[in-house]
């Protein structure tokens, strides 16, 4: 069992709480497909990439998407996932029902913050 | 050297001294044309198929700890296709007919034992939920039937009725080809039969970076050294996404961790797979008597391989409730898998925007009974650099076109 140190109601068993994964840039401010130029549907076309670049800056992708499709699916789809310091959002369902920022190590369990901060 | 009744006698006459190892221990090559990340059953298959099916000469499989140390070792060992996605139930329908013949072809016992999956129905959710995935497994030819709740007590009798039940057992799902497989005896067959077709099985050996030349894949660093290579499959399960940031890319998967429990041996009570998807428990007993108990993922990311108390207070609270004469029954072991989820519980199987890196991962808590195809599906994959027909719904690249492939008949999602 993991002990939430939630800032307002002190350390709480983590069955108390929602955790809806790690922080994320939020969807809303991603720009819409198909605002700026058509958003192609997912081909089999395969096409060069930078892989420095990563998927988000690149013009095209491996399905032949635009960049604002490639965004979307990078808000909405992709994690980091880390093998170590995770920032989880937590929800105090049971409890206060705010809103934490979590910061814990995924080999380890162990708890390095939590804040009651906006994501 | 061959497995046969002649060499078990010969063998047992020179009182079993000379039983050679069973695959090469190598040392790692400068050089490799295929370079397999992860010694468990996906990746040690992926090297069979691809020295056996598609000639490749020079193939290195990379395990940081021990050959099927990782999920593999640490499973349910239960196979079966009574999926919900047309694509999953047809990927490990195939998977069941490769299961079937696999102890011959790949000259091992695998104690592939059929002895089917049968499913507790409790709510009326999960009875729509059956009878949609009846229909669909009809269709497509797979084996699949609905009992009544008369019939699921006369094949499991020790399960509980009574009137004050909470969640009375509405009626059943049968699927009779699922079943179990001895989990470890799957990794040293395809390692034995991988290694005996020149395939480097390197052990001890992780790997801390990948090289990059102008957007395709131009080697790995790793504990043993550098070691080049022109395609490179990622075969690592929960460590998929640490290994895919090494190249700079990010998945849809977390990696959760999968518990399982071992009660002690039992006198033979149980002969088929018994799940309660409503309770997310299930157990099988295995041919040492003792019972294999599972349930669902624990519900945040982790990689320590170790579950929380919770999920296992509920698991045993659930198969107490529903076998009272299991309740004091001692659980001798309990341990848990780095299992990598991806986001629509469905597996990916699939090239990256990185040339000559592909990737095998997602498979969430079915990665075991997926073992034949995906390495076979991961191999042509590395052979041909597109996807055979089995994998090709599980290319990466149906999130970003906005088509994926939602599951519910998992283990690793609550729905």
């Amino acid at each position: 069992m993991l002990l939430i140190p939630c800032p307002w109601c002190g350390p709480r068993p983590d069955s108390e709480f929602l955790c809806t994964g790690e922080a994320r840039a939020p969807l809303c401010d991603a720009p819409w497909p198909g605002a700026g130029s058509p958003s192609v549907d997912a081909t089999d076309a395969v096409t060069e990439t930078s892989a420095d670049a990563g998927t988000e800056a690149a013009a095209e992708t491996v399905t032949g998407a635009t960049t604002e499709a490639a965004t979307w699916a990078d808000r909405l789809w992709h994690r980091d996932n880390p093998r170590g310091l995770v920032r989880e959002r937590w929800w105090h369902a049971h409890g206060c029902r705010l809103w934490l920022t979590v910061e814990r190590d995924t080999t380890t369990h162990v708890i390095h913050s939590a804040r009651g901060e906006p994501a | 050297m061959r497995h046969h009744v002649f060499q078990l006698i010969r063998q047992a006459w020179r009182g079993h001294r000379d039983w050679p190892r069973a695959w090469r221990r190598a040392e790692p090559a400068p050089r490799y044309d295929a370079v397999i990340v992860g010694g468990g059953g996906h990746g040690l298959a992926c090297a069979w198929h691809l020295a056996r099916d598609h000639g490749l000469r020079r193939i290195a499989v990379l395990e940081k700890g021990w050959i099927g140390g990782g999920n593999t070792g640490r499973n349910t060992t239960v196979i079966r296709s009574n999926y919900l996605r047309e694509p999953s139930i047809r990927f490990q329908d195939e998977s069941l007919r490769l299961w079937s013949t696999l102890s011959q072809d790949l000259n091992f016992n695998l104690m592939v034992s059929p002895r089917g999956q049968l499913e507790v129905i409790q709510t009326w959710g999960k009875l729509r939920d059956a009878r949609r995935r009846l229909h669909l497994m009809r269709l497509l030819g797979a084996d699949y039937e609905l009992l009544d709740a008369d019939e699921v007590y006369r094949r499991a009798p020790m399960l509980r009725r009574d009137a004050a039940m909470r969640l009375p057992v509405l009626a059943g799902a049968w699927q009779g080809r699922a079943g179990t497989v001895r989990h470890d005896a799957v990794v040293w067959a395809y390692a034995r039969a991988a290694s005996a077709l020149g395939v480097d099985i390197i052990e001890g050996c992780e790997v801390t970076g990948i090289d990059l030349r102008a957007g395709a894949v131009g080697g790995v660093r790793t504990s043993r050294g550098p070691i080049a290579c022109d395609a490179l499959a990622l075969a690592a399960s929960g460590h998929t996404s640490h290994l895919a940031a090494m190249a700079g890319l990010r998945l849809p998967i977390e990696t959760l961790n999968l518990q399982a429990f071992v009660s002690e041996p039992l006198k033979p009570m149980l002969d088929t797979v018994l799940t309660f998807p409503a309770l997310l428990a299930y157990l099988s007993q295995s041919d040492k008597g003792e019972l294999v108990i599972g349930g669902g993922a624990d519900p945040q990311t982790s990689y320590a391989q170790r579950g929380n108390h919770a999920v296992l207070e509920d698991v045993a609270a659930a198969v107490v409730h529903m076998i009272p004469l299991l309740a004091r029954v001692k659980l001798l072991r309990q341990w848990a898998g780095a299992i990598d989820v991806s986001l629509d519980t469905s597996p990916i199987v699939s090239d990256t925007p990185v040339r000559g890196l592909f990737v095998s991962a997602g498979w969430g808590s079915g990665g075991f009974k997926s073992i034949p195809v995906g390495g076979r599906s991961l191999a042509h994959w590395v052979a041909h650099g597109r996807a055979d027909r089995w994998s090709e719904p599980f290319r990466l690249a149906r999130f970003e076109g906005g088509r994926p492939w939602f599951e519910t008949a998992s283990a690793s999602n609550r729905f």
